[in-house]
């Protein structure tokens, strides 16, 4: 039994085809999930329950009770770690200014309503019905205006993230919702206490995540009393410091901080130099994958003939097919079926084969920013952000280099080899310029987009078919405004489309998990909206039909008359080369040839009925089904 | 169905091929071989049962060939070294080290008829692409006779007739080569005008070898993954006010991966014992349980007490049997229009997939106008289009984006598919151009933000760095660098390159990178060269130091300086030892401009091992160089350590105390420290035993670390032996596991409190 040779059931129930390991370990998709359960991340949100938080909120359109709204983030956000890949976070939340108290350390006005553990659906149902306010909430939590020691809320949060001492939590964050902006208005002796207590917080490495609320009559001010305890990990972690508004920005900043900023990868950018005798200017770099596709899980094994369900491990036994003794890893080595015979390397070999340059970025050079060509494109971009860690001065380097490329409309081209074992890509540095909204919140952060070139070998000609006359103007002209009268406000942004295929995979999932009925279909976000598009555009495009039908009557006499010309021609020489040959039915030898062609749509109906009987089978009624027969058979004869 | 394809190559291995050296060097028969290598390898690494070659030689001392076996004394020195087959590696053996030496002059002319009538025996009358190399220095006597039968069955069969000549004139460059033999002369004039009466080719041998130096990619057939139609509005509900164009999708990159290496038994390979050897490796996957999470023992089970299971959260969903499909909803093939972009709207980085070609289906002229009308108006009007993709029944939708690509004759649309919301995360970044301090104020003037002189160099470091003239053609124009289409995959080329070589050469290590594309990694030498003293001065403003012990230290250093000062916690407070103005350090101000105060604190060298940063500061002040801080942050560190280990909830900051003791340890034996470290260390140990509550879980930490005294054989400064220094640990090892049972448990909450209070 060798440990290298098992693989946690998570991965290895994948697929039960024989991964190739040097194939797989490339997968960036995969690096990001080992990094996930590799750095845990714990959650826990403290929610105000004081009377103000319980409230509607009048000035709104929509009526709001901030309590609930919270309450509905942190379903959100549990939710959503519920339905990742990344069930080993840990999530729990607590209600402070509550009647009753619920806690281990017997403080008044606390509430652990959930502590941290792996999120549940039971628990996402609790806080639905919490937020939904049909809970007997004075009855079950009850709410008070007493001034209780918020240091004390510090310290059960201190106490429920001690509890768990696992290594690979690797972030501890408290999401903070309040509209309480100083707790401790006269009581200095609480209020220095409490501070006391946050700092012992951020002192074992649990960070305060504030999200704060304006009261209808009195706007949070930030300096009263957190600006003396938030202090971020980074200086700006928290660049902005305005209170939400209403749930949708709420539930916007929350879902923005909800997956903790972890990097792929940590590398030098060789701007510059380093061999003998030259000057080096090297910085450092972090990588960050913005967009990874999120796709179904893999299913699991589980075992269930005992008391509790258990989760199975897999390993994989590698067994030598001429000795049939099992293979410890140094028993296997790799090879390529090359004329005929087996070319096989060591492992080391073939590390070395995939290795070309060591780990990190160099700098190659410039070029305008439309080098990045759309058709350029084979995987996700990443996005790369200065890392003081490594060199002492990147950022400020980093920003000079962002910000001229910017004014100068410039992007970098680059070779890129993000991990030692990685396989090496030629990539594009366009720099992203920060974009804040009217509150001055940041939407895009500053910094590279990071987007991977496609080598030469990647690239396909354009087929022979995009050889196209073009259209008339009057096509053109007719169809032009659609474009307007369809247009997407504010450009696509990802957040308005759900994954359909996610989104029924989780409803039917939790269907099952309830008992209930599987729904029938699944919102699906991707269907177009047909009515408005037919009441806006349906008299432009069925305009534009009309043209087309015109104009196509056109086309096709032209193009009759090309073709009898072409089609006598190759008549010609295939007479010639008819006689040569001599023998075979002149229907049978037509059809052949006109499919080696690929001009079999030419023929008659009747010549391609006449010659699929020939080969025995029922000719079809149609033209396209009767060319489908001809080239089914035709190919399959050549092939043998 | 593959094309098929039938290639000869005949190589003129007659005495002048090998036994007269060119003027260049070498002789001609080891171009020839090289040249044929190569193009036998690329063949044999595709692998393809429908590409076969044969190999004739002529000049040889034998005779064996079809024609000669049927019409004796004619076609005499000419040898089939290989038939007509798939090529296989003992064809590149023989023609990598193997090749015949021949002492006769024979017939090119001959060689090629025999290598027609082998083809023309090989291919009958099926669909084949025919090529015909012959490798020759044309010195060889060539009776010309049948001139116009041979050129005439070469054109009718249509066989692309190559000849790759050794020292031929090189027209294409006005290259003549001087001193030929009048033979030589005859020859090729001969050769050229077959070639030009059958459409053929002559090559320098030179020339293609340069060719065949490049990686070769083996083009691919582009075949459609969707056949459908682009829609905009439904055609069913609304008909002819709907819009509806027959496309296909065709791939317009795709990553080329060669094939993946195979798994190999060593174990067989060692065998001495075994025939016919297959080297393969089966695998068989097994399934165990941990039955019990205290005992760290998996049992095995069978697979057939398993199910397939979902994860919600904690909650295993065991999929149901029955219905395999439940998870899928109806979908119909359709690539639909969503709604219209402006290209300035699009997001570059949100293209997450490879890019397809959407064209009108083929030789639907209907809908080639029709989609021509449809990709110039969204050209035209600058707009993408955003897109519904399902590509085949009841597989579920994506998103895509549809950009317009025009370039006469050619125009199509690209397709690539972008993020649903849950494939795309937003992250926060601090600005890179202000920094805004919690009070709300913006700076101008930080560390991290670049100068305006530091601006103008780095713009005149792109400006020096452009690409777009940094190559020249070959006629000494300026023309643009390292475009995509000359980019080669390395590892692809390296690969090939690997298995050739270690196909024919067992024994040898791998071969070396090519060092063309070695060179494409790196910046070119003539804009290094260029940029030298822009860079020197650079260095010296940008100031760029790398951080040595690997990360963690100086990376929050800002950060923490700020925090150590906003949280007017310093150490020098916390122990009551008020010597904050002597270690130069400003006191704190109590108003708005701490920020200010703190960029200039910065600039001082670290006197203080903080908190929030012990071990970065520490090593800070250690390697001071200008005066001696040793003793201090020594002692400073100690009283830190001992902090964290009264202050710790529980474990909580152990580790940290931990990683300072480490350190601290360290640095004491190569510092001279030695009896200060043992003497800390153990008023270390007397703290935690006495202490209340007793931090003995914390000795145990020190225990599995082997974090004990200093011991003379490490530093010469102790006084402590080694076996002193091992006892020390162990002492307390028994002692411990008492007190801790009894005190953690029964710790009563209030006492937590008062600890807390300490502080």
């Amino acid at each position: 039994m060798t440990s290298s040779n098992t693989i946690t059931s998570s991965w290895a129930s994948l697929s039960d085809r024989d991964q190739d390991e040097f194939d797989a370990e490339e997968d960036i998709e995969e690096e990001a999930k080992k990094l996930m359960t590799s750095n845990r991340d714990a959650v826990l949100f403290v929610i105000d329950a004081s009377s103000s938080m319980l409230r509607a909120n009048q000035s709104d359109e929509a009526t709001e009770i901030p309590f609930r709204s919270a309450v509905q983030c942190a379903s959100e956000v549990m939710t959503s770690k519920l339905i990742s890949d990344t069930t080993t976070d840990l999530i729990g939340v607590v209600f402070m200014g509550t009647q009753k108290s619920s806690n281990t350390l017997q403080k008044e006005h606390i509430y652990v309503l959930h502590s941290l553990d792996s999120p549940d659906i039971q628990r996402v149902k609790e806080l639905n019905y919490i937020a939904s306010g049909d809970v007997d909430f004075d009855n079950e939590y009850g709410s008070t205006d007493d001034e209780y020691p918020i240091g004390d809320v510090f310290w059960v949060c201190s106490e429920l993230f001690n509890k768990e001492t696992s290594k690979t939590l690797k972030t501890k964050r408290i999401f903070l919702i309040t509209d309480q902006d100083n707790p401790h208005v006269s009581n200095s002796v609480l209020y220095s206490t409490a501070i006391t207590r946050a700092r012992d917080l951020t002192e074992s490495g649990i960070q305060i995540n504030l999200f704060s609320l304006n009261k209808p009559d009195h706007p949070f001010d930030f300096n009263a009393f957190y600006s003396e305890i938030i202090h971020s990990d980074e200086l700006d972690e928290i660049p902005h410091y305005s209170a939400q508004k209403n749930f949708d920005s709420l539930i916007s900043q929350i879902m923005a901080k909800e997956s903790p900023r972890r990097s792929l990868f940590s590398i030098p950018f060789r701007l510059f130099g380093g061999d003998e005798g030259i000057p080096e200017l090297t910085i450092g770099v972090k990588g960050y994958a913005m967009i990874i596709e999120k796709k179904k899980p893999a299913p699991r094994m589980i075992h269930m003939r005992s008391e509790t369900t258990r989760l199975a491990e897999s390993r994989t036994k590698y067994v030598c097919m001429d000795t049939v003794q099992e293979l410890m890893p140094d028993d296997i080595k790799y090879c390529y079926e090359y004329g005929g015979e087996k070319i096989a390397f060591t492992k080391a070999e073939v590390a070395e084969l995939r290795r070309f340059g060591q780990k990190g970025l160099n700098l190659i050079g410039f070029k305008p920013s439309n080098a990045a060509k759309f058709h350029y494109n084979v995987e996700h971009a990443l996005f790369l952000y200065p890392d003081e860690g490594q060199f002492e001065g990147s950022r400020r380097t980093f920003a000079a280099l962002h910000k001229k490329m910017l004014e100068m409309s410039k992007v970098a081209i680059c070779y890129l080899v993000k991990r030692d074992n990685s396989l090496p890509s030629f990539v594009v540095l366009e720099a992203q310029a920060e974009k804040l909204d009217e509150d001055k919140r940041q939407i895009f952060p500053p910094g590279f987009n990071m987007i991977p070139l496609p080598f030469a070998d990647d690239i396909r000609p354009l087929p022979p078919h995009a050889e196209i006359t073009p259209a008339p103007d009057e096509m053109i002209d007719i169809l032009k405004p659609i474009v307007d009268k369809l247009h997407m406000k504010g450009g696509f942004d990802p957040n308005k489309f759900n994954n359909p295929e996610l989104g029924r995979f989780y409803d039917v999932l939790q269907a099952l998990a309830f008992d209930k009925e599987v729904p029938l279909g699944v919102e699906d976000l991707t269907n177009p909206k047909y009515t408005t598009i037919n009441k806006r555009v349906g008299s432009i495009i069925e305009a534009f039909n009309d043209e087309s039908d015109r104009q196509s009557v056109e086309l096709l006499a032209n193009r009759m008359t090309i073709q009898s010309k072409k089609t006598s021609t190759t008549r010609g020489t295939r007479g010639t080369r008819g006689t040569t040959r001599g023998s075979g039915s002149s229907d049978s030898i037509d059809i052949k040839s006109l499919w080696e062609q690929d001009k079999l749509k030419t023929a008659t109906v009747d010549q391609l009925k006449t010659y699929v009987q020939t080969t025995g089978a029922k000719p079809a009624r149609l033209k396209a089904d009767l060319i489908n027969q001809v080239e089914e058979y035709l190919s399959s004869k050549s092939s043998n | 169905m593959a094309d098929k394809k039938c290639t000869i190559y005949i190589v003129d291995v007659g005495p002048t091929m090998w036994q007269v050296k060119r003027d260049e060097g070498g002789i001609a028969l080891d171009l020839a071989r090289k040249a044929l290598l190569a193009m036998l390898e690329a063949k044999v690494f595709a692998g393809l049962k429908s590409d076969v070659t044969g190999l004739l030689v002529f000049g040889t001392d034998e005779t064996d060939n079809q024609l000669n076996d049927q019409t004796p004394g004619e076609y005499e020195n000419i040898t089939t070294l290989y038939p007509i087959e798939q090529p296989q590696l003992p064809i590149l053996r023989t023609v990598n080290n193997n090749m015949p030496h021949g002492n006769v002059q024979a017939d090119a002319f001959d060689a090629i008829i025999v290598a027609l009538n082998m083809m023309e025996e090989y291919c009958k009358k099926l669909k084949f692409t025919k090529k015909i190399y012959l490798f020759t220095d044309g010195e060889s006597p060539i009776n010309q006779y049948d001139f116009d039968r041979v050129s005439s069955q070469i054109l009718d069969q249509n066989i692309e007739l190559n000849v790759l000549g050794v020292d031929f004139d090189d027209p294409d460059i006005g290259l003549r080569q001087e001193n030929k033999s009048e033979n030589k002369k005859r020859n090729e004039q001969f050769l050229r005008k077959l070639a030009d009466t059958c459409k053929g080719t002559i090559f320098s041998m030179e020339d293609v070898l340069r060719q065949l130096s490049k990686p070769y990619i083996r083009p691919v057939k582009p075949m459609p993954v969707y056949r459908g139609s682009l829609t905009l509005g439904d055609p069913q509900t609304y008909g002819s006010a709907s819009l509806l164009i027959e496309v296909e999708l065709i791939a317009r990159t795709m990553k080329a991966k060669p094939k993946s290496f195979k798994k190999y038994s060593a174990l067989a390979e060692a065998a001495n014992n075994i025939e016919n050897k297959t080297y393969e490796v089966s695998h068989s996957r097994t399934y165990s349980i941990t039955v019990d999470e205290n005992v760290n023992e998996k049992v095995d089970v069978p697979q057939d007490e398993l199910d397939k299971a979902y994860a919600l959260g904690k909650t295993f969903i065991p999929l149901p049997k029955q219905d395999e499909n439940i998870f899928s909803f109806e979908t119909t093939p359709c690539l639909s229009i969503i709604s219209f972009i402006r290209t300035e709207e699009f997001r570059r980085e949100l293209v997450l997939s490879n890019v397809f070609t959407v064209v009108p289906k083929k030789d639907e002229p209907v809908a080639a106008q029709r989609l021509s009308s449809f990709i110039h108006v969204l050209y035209e009007k600058d707009s993408f289009a955003i897109v519904r993709y399902v590509k085949k029944p009841l597989e579920s939708p994506k998103l895509g984006v549809l950009v317009p690509y025009i370039k006469p004759p050619k125009e199509c649309l690209y397709f690539a598919r972008i993020p649903f919301k849950e494939d795309y995360r937003r992250f926060t970044f601090p600005s890179l151009d202000r920094i805004v301090t919690k009070t709300g104020k913006e700076l101008d003037v930080h560390e991290y933000l670049p100068t305006d002189e530091m601006l103008d160099k780095m713009g005149n470091f792109i400006e020096n760095l452009d690409l777009m003239n940094a190559a020249t053609d070959g006629k000494g124009n300026s023309r643009e660098y390292l475009k995509v289409k000359e980019c080669y995959n390395p590892v692809n080329v390296m690969i090939k390159k690997a298995v050739s070589h270690k196909a024919l050469y067992p024994e040898e290590s791998l071969p070396q990178p090519d060092p063309a594309l070695k060179a494409q990694t790196r910046m070119l030498p003539s804009l290094v060269e260029k940029n030298k003293e822009l860079v020197e001065e650079m260095r010296a403003l940008f100031k760029i130091k790398e951080v040595k012990g690997k990360g963690k230290t100086t990376k929050r250093r800002f950060a923490d300086a700020n925090v150590v000062i906003e949280q007017n916690l310093s150490l020098d407070q916390l122990l009551n030892n008020d010597n904050t103005l002597e270690n130069g350090k400003k006191p704190k101000s109590e108003n708005g401009d701490r920020e200010d105060s703190l960029m200039l604190d910065k600039k001082d060298s670290v006197r203080e091992v903080g908190l929030t940063d012990p071990l970065g500061s520490f090593k800070e002040m250690i390697a001071n160089r200008e005066e001696d801080l040793v003793t201090q942050a020594v002692e400073q560190m100690c009283q830190v350590i001992e902090h964290f280990v009264k202050s710790s909830f529980g474990a909580s900051l152990y580790e940290k105390a931990l990683e300072c003791l480490k350190l601290l340890r360290e640095t004491c034996a190569k510092e001279n420290e030695s009896e200060m470290f043992n003497k800390f260390l153990k008023d270390l140990k007397t703290l935690v035993f006495t202490c209340n509550p007793s931090k003995t879980d914390f000795w145990e930490l020190l225990g599995s670390n082997k974090l004990t005294l200093i011991s003379n054989k490490e530093a010469d400064d102790s006084s402590i032996t080694e076996n002193e220094a091992e006892e020390f640990l162990k002492t307390k090892f028994e002692r411990k596991s008492i007190i801790e049972t009894a005190d953690e448990e029964q710790m009563p909450t209030d006492e937590l409190l008062n600890l807390m209070d300490d502080d």
